[in-house]
């Protein structure tokens, strides 16, 4: 006979025969409660997308990859780093890598590249510029690597749902533009004073753990 | 770009030159379709030709006889051919190998779970295969058994490129984490290089099997002692990134291909001497190379898609 319980019933069982304990006295009811609310906290791991021939290994720390005089649109990307299950990810490595605003990549040195740390509630942000449409691709985008203990490497690229190459429906258009999905092509606002107008970028990151 | 950097993508632009002069055209082999590779079955005679339409025809070199056509399979777009010249593998790109005798017939599957393959390569005792794939570390197969031997591991990705050593007791990776990683036949790591800083696209073993070279976005060939990995030499920084390093079988010299970084478009060759560590231009007169190998002994050689329709062999110079 094949059993059907519900989670507080799962638990129940569980307790009853010690192979969940309640340190705290808790009523199944309430762990089961919590339970479901862990669940509904879920999130699905953000996408992976290749990691591109141009990873450099041993960009500068620090999360400011524009430099005063950069020509090109100011872009400014922040978000919280999660696992699957919704916690946070505190002190996660990203390293961060794009091409200029005219689309190349810098072999010989560093420039729009850089690593750096999420902070204790997750948190990320980069300032840089809009990268430039590659000549061999036709998205602009930018590169992530995130790696944190405990978690799978995510090897994955930012989008801009702005791009031309979305003919203004990423929906539709965003393979097009090679991105591997459409989560990962991300809405742009511009924000700030009319003489200093930059474009702002949210993209969260969810980490699988191994 | 494919995390494997599509070994067959490149083209040589026309143009004269001593080196060029130097080649000698061999035979040109009829194909149904358009090439997009030609894998050298070894020392064999045969080489099998790759369709763009996912056709396969294997043609016996001495006489550019066809001894099989396979039709036409959509999707297919990977090949390997046993140094023995007995067996096929291919891929469409998916998480299947099927590996066949040279005639057709489906001997075996490797499943791939959950992993997209991007390359094949058969060790030169025929008893191997290196399965390259997409964002993931490589995996060794038992070729007789199809057992996997070993899954490999990066830091993240997977590999640019795989060789093994001439006698099949070695195994190396170029891997995207940017470490050059030395196995032995069991997949056991017994050496690594982790001093590049951008990622390689470009590995083979010297024919001696003592040393590794090595290539890829530093625009520059490596010299790493296959028993412990330590660099030993490089050569000068080109002005491409190098995508193909490919040691010729005498040892004296070596080709390097190169593709320019702001397009991914214009392709360049080099042939090296490694005495003098000086180089000249490999322009060849048509198209693209779609193939390279050593069908007979000390005698390297280039496929060039010349038509729509056909291919041909040129001798290298050593």
């Amino acid at each position: 006979m094949r059993l059907k319980l519900n989670r507080r019933e799962l638990l129940e069982k569980c307790m009853s025969v010690g192979v969940v304990t309640s340190t705290a006295g808790l009523m199944p009811s309430v762990l089961a409660e919590a339970w479901a609310h862990t669940e509904a906290a879920n999130r699905p791991p953000t996408p992976m997308d290749e990691l591109g021939p141009f990873y450099k290994r041993l960009a500068p720390a620090g999360n400011m990859m524009r430099q005063p005089g950069d020509p090109g649109m100011p872009l400014e990307v922040d978000g919280v780093i999660y696992s699957t299950r919704g916690e946070v990810i505190p002190t996660a490595s990203l390293e961060i890598w794009q091409t200029s605003h005219v689309g190349l990549y810098d072999l010989d040195g560093y420039r729009y590249r850089a690593t750096f740390s999420s902070n204790a509630k997750g948190e990320y942000n980069i300032s840089s510029v809009i990268p430039g449409h590659y000549p061999a691709r036709r998205c602009q985008h930018v590169h992530y690597l995130v790696t944190a203990p405990g978690f799978k490497p995510l090897t994955t690229q930012l989008y801009f749902a702005t791009d031309p190459v979305f003919e203004g429906n990423p929906d539709k258009n965003f393979a097009k533009g090679d991105a591997a999905s459409r989560e990962i092509v991300r809405p742009v606002t511009l924000v700030g004073d009319p003489h200093e107008i930059h474009a702002h970028v949210q993209f969260e990151l969810v980490l699988e753990p191994l | 770009m494919k995390a494997v950097f599509a070994p067959f993508l490149l083209a040589f632009l026309c143009a004269a030159s001593s080196y060029s002069q130097e080649m000698r055209k061999l035979i040109t082999l009829p194909t149904p379709s358009v090439v997009s590779s030609v894998a050298v079955c070894g020392q064999s005679g045969l080489v099998a030709a790759l369709g763009r339409d996912g056709s396969i025809t294997v043609f016996r070199l001495a006489s550019s006889e066809a001894v099989t056509k396979r039709p036409a399979e959509a999707g297919l777009g990977v090949l390997a051919c046993s140094p023995d010249g007995k067996l096929l593998a291919t891929s469409k790109g998916d998480e299947t190998v099927v590996i066949a005798d040279v005639s057709g017939t489906a001997l075996r599957k490797f499943a791939i779970t959950g992993k997209q393959v991007g390359g094949l390569t058969f060790s030169p005792d025929s008893s191997m295969l290196a399965v390259q794939l997409y964002e993931s570390p490589t995996q060794l197969w038992d070729v007789a058994h199809g057992m996997l031997i070993a899954a490999l591991q990066t830091n993240f990705s997977g590999s640019g490129a795989v060789d093994f050593s001439p006698d099949s007791s070695q195994f190396a990776t170029a891997d995207f984490d940017t470490v050059v990683r030395i196995y032995d036949r069991s997949g056991n790591l017994k050496a690594k290089y982790a001093g590049l800083l951008l990622e390689p696209f470009a590995l083979s073993f010297m024919p001696d099997g003592k040393q590794l070279v090595v290539g890829g976005a530093d625009r520059k060939l490596s010299f790493l002692d296959a028993s412990d990995g330590r660099l030993l030499r490089t050569l000068p920084l080109g002005a491409d990134p190098v995508f193909v390093a490919w040691p010729l079988p005498g040892g004296n010299s070596l080709v390097s291909m190169h593709v320019d970084a702001n397009s991914l478009k214009h392709f360049t060759g080099l042939v090296w001497n490694l005495a003098t560590a000086k180089s000249s231009a490999m322009p060849v007169d048509v198209g693209e190379i779609v193939g390279r190998g050593v069908p007979q002994k000390d005698q390297a050689v280039i496929f060039l898609r010349d038509s729509n329709s056909s291919v041909t062999e040129w001798a290298l110079p050593d």
